[in-house]
């Protein structure tokens, strides 16, 4: 089947070189259209279409704004990370905190270097193959799919453990603390629920995408 | 001149070949929008790589029918041809007297809206040059633009043309 897609796709081709040749000794008066005759009513109403002028300083800055904000999300990662490691070792240096506690810190803290390590791979390995080369704008799209499909797995199912770590630390400081901790419990479970819904239908909203935009590029 | 100049006398000089290009291919406005903001961040992105012997028009162009490719593979191409059929049919009802075909006996807002949506209407390829064609660029600026040869524009154009034809009901 794909094989008879790609012969007929080559037979096009080929008639397609073969009918540019012919045209190459063709007048442009030979066997025109009827529309050459309306072209300039055309053209003149094409070209005086009304829209709405921008306003390119406001534009400029919003295009800045939005190549900062694409690298914002790893430099929280990667903040996020270091917070827990400096954090980790203030505990440590202290010499006060519960054992649970630095426990829980320092294995979240070489989790995160993973997590982040992979995340700053997968990304910047993207950013380098999307070099702003303009004839490469749908691979750089596919590229960019691929890529924001994978980070969006990896904060996907990074809630899997993060649930289980928070709840098991939660649950082994619960009787050695004075406050409650059913609030920090729904509202930290809260968010990670939240995070995994919308990783989630971003996850399919980037596969539908992906396939629409592999299935253009293999046309 | 740095970056920010180039890219505010580019945008400032090419907006309104922007603007009718991406007509020929998205008929809403929020996405026409979004579209040209695409093409926008895109001409940012590739002005570190432009060399300056190469031509600011068909340069911005090029990157507009990429993105515009882009949006197109993207897109459920069914869905978007026949979006805005209803409102542009509403439209076109009007008297044939003292004109020698229907497209003519429009009016010039009517005439663009069926313009637009018929070039909707055409393949990816034919969309293409049409686009360009319209906004008065040379077989040469085509080619240059879409990378593909002199001839194989003239070929496309044709068709495209032809195409355009039915559509419009102009024969």
């Amino acid at each position: 089947m794909t094989e008879k897609k790609s012969l007929e796709q080559q037979a096009s081709t080929a008639n397609e070189d073969q009918l540019a040749s012919a045209n190459t000794h063709e007048k442009a008066s030979d066997n025109q259209p009827a529309l050459d005759n309306e072209w300039l009513t055309l053209a003149e109403d094409w070209q005086s279409q009304p829209y709405d002028k921008v306003d390119v300083n406001k534009l400029l800055k919003q295009t800045q704004r939005r190549t900062l904000w694409a690298k914002m999300l790893l430099f929280i990662d990667v903040l996020s990370t270091l917070f827990i490691i400096v954090f980790f070792i203030y505990g440590l240096y202290k010499g006060e905190w519960k054992t649970a506690t630095l426990f829980y810190l320092g294995s979240a803290s070489i989790a995160f270097v993973f997590y982040t390590a992979y995340a700053v791979k997968v990304r910047v390995k993207s950013w380098r193959l999307m070099a702003g080369d303009p004839n490469k704008i749908v691979e750089s799209a596919l590229i960019g799919c691929r890529s924001s499909l994978q980070y969006i797995k990896l904060i996907k199912w990074t809630s899997i453990p993060l649930f289980i770590w928070l709840n098991s630390y939660l649950y082994i400081i619960e009787p050695e603390v004075e406050k409650s901790v059913w609030p920090a419990l729904i509202m930290s479970n809260g968010i990670i629920i939240v995070m995994t819904i919308v990783c989630h239908f971003m996850q399919r909203q980037r596969e539908r995408e992906l396939k629409q935009l592999e299935s253009f590029l293999s046309e | 001149m740095n970056h920010q100049q180039t890219f505010t006398l580019w945008l400032t000089e090419y907006e309104k070949m922007l603007r009718h290009i991406i007509v020929g291919f998205e008929a809403k406005p929020a996405l026409q929008d979004e579209l040209f903001q695409e093409i926008a961040l895109n001409i940012w992105k590739a002005l570190p790589g432009f060399r300056q012997d190469a031509s600011a028009k068909t340069f911005v162009a090029r990157i507009a029918h990429n993105v515009l490719a882009t949006h197109v593979a993207k897109s459920v191409r069914t869905v978007k041809a026949d979006q805005d059929i209803d409102a542009v049919c509403a439209t076109d009802e009007a008297p044939l007297s003292n004109h020698s075909t229907p497209y003519q006996a429009l009016d010039q807002r009517q005439r663009q809206q069926r313009l637009s949506h018929a070039i909707r209407q055409l393949k990816l390829d034919q969309q293409q040059v049409i686009t360009l064609a319209l906004e008065g660029m040379s077989y040469l600026e085509i080619a240059d633009t879409l990378s593909i040869t002199t001839n194989l524009v003239g070929v496309r154009l044709q068709r495209a043309k032809a195409s355009l034809t039915e559509l419009l009901e102009v024969s």
